[in-house]
């Protein structure tokens, strides 16, 4: 049985707005490698200041970059 | 930061970890003599001796309640039971002793790589291996030495007691081993806390 998990939903967000990672680091100013450790789901907490630049650059609300999954 | 400082300390405890296996086997060798060659005017086996004569030993104006004295007790002939017994009073203490340096120089010896390896998991379980290392072989040290120096008197000296107190190192030891515990669990939550920070973005 797998535990409950809060899922970034980068990749669907990026594909919505036809943009490539590389591009939203550039513009949020968060590493690619950063961005793929939120996008694959390995990243313990997200900082207020990062969800403010995220949902900036992707012109959304919080609540659609996150996603609660249930087991 | 700088691990200059750690690099001579683990240059420092190697040197100290060298010379103190060097005494050990000079240790090992003497027993070995003492057991089956036999001294006469070699290393002897080292007791305490109490109710030592203390006339006119204190000042006019003092006087003396107790005394106690270290003695080296040679004895003659081979005696293979008093090299075992000589063997467990000081072993148990100096492999204690070893075993620690040889836990903190492979500790230090992360420190060349940086500060995140130092802090790390690994570091935390040498130091719980190192508290234990101190408070199972400073218990052992403690017992085994009453034992041996209880049995040793009974032999060598005309006038023994019953009971030994093991000596102040024995206590420090396990304080020690202790304290290297709780600094262990320190660095272990500390990790954790950095983890998290880590693995925040």
């Amino acid at each position: 049985m797998t535990d409950p998990t809060i899922r970034v939903r980068l990749d669907e967000l990026l594909k919505e707005r036809d943009m490539t990672l590389t591009e939203l680091s550039n513009r949020v100013q968060i590493t690619v490698v950063n961005l793929s450790i939120l996008k694959n789901g390995h990243a313990r907490a997200i900082r207020f200041s990062t969800l403010m630049r995220l949902c900036d650059a992707l012109d959304c609300q919080p609540g659609d970059l996150l996603r609660y999954d249930r087991p | 930061m700088s691990t200059k400082w750690l690099t001579r300390l683990q240059i420092l405890l190697t040197f100290f970890l060298i010379v103190s296996c060097f005494g050990a086997l000079s240790m090992l060798f003497s027993t070995v003599v003492i057991a089956f060659v036999g001294t006469t005017n070699g290393t002897g086996v080292p007791l305490r001796v109490f109710d030592v004569p203390i006339t006119g030993m204190a000042a006019p104006d003092a006087v003396i309640k107790s005394a106690s004295a270290d003695v080296t007790v040679l004895p003659s002939g081979p005696a293979p039971l008093v090299g075992l017994l000589f063997l467990l009073l000081w072993a148990p203490g100096v492999v204690t002793t070893l075993l620690a340096l040889f836990t903190v120089v492979r500790a230090l010896s992360r420190a060349s790589a940086g500060d995140r390896a130092l802090f790390s998991a690994v570091t935390a379980a040498h130091l719980r291996r190192l508290g234990w290392i101190l408070i199972i072989g400073s218990l052992a040290t403690g017992l085994l030495g009453v034992v041996a120096e209880r049995m040793l008197a009974s032999m060598l000296l005309s006038r023994s007691y019953p009971f030994y107190a093991p000596p102040g190192e024995v206590l420090a030891g396990v304080v020690a081993g202790v304290a290297m515990l709780a600094v262990s669990e320190i660095v272990r939550r500390g990790l954790a806390l950095l983890e998290e920070t880590e693995a925040t973005i």
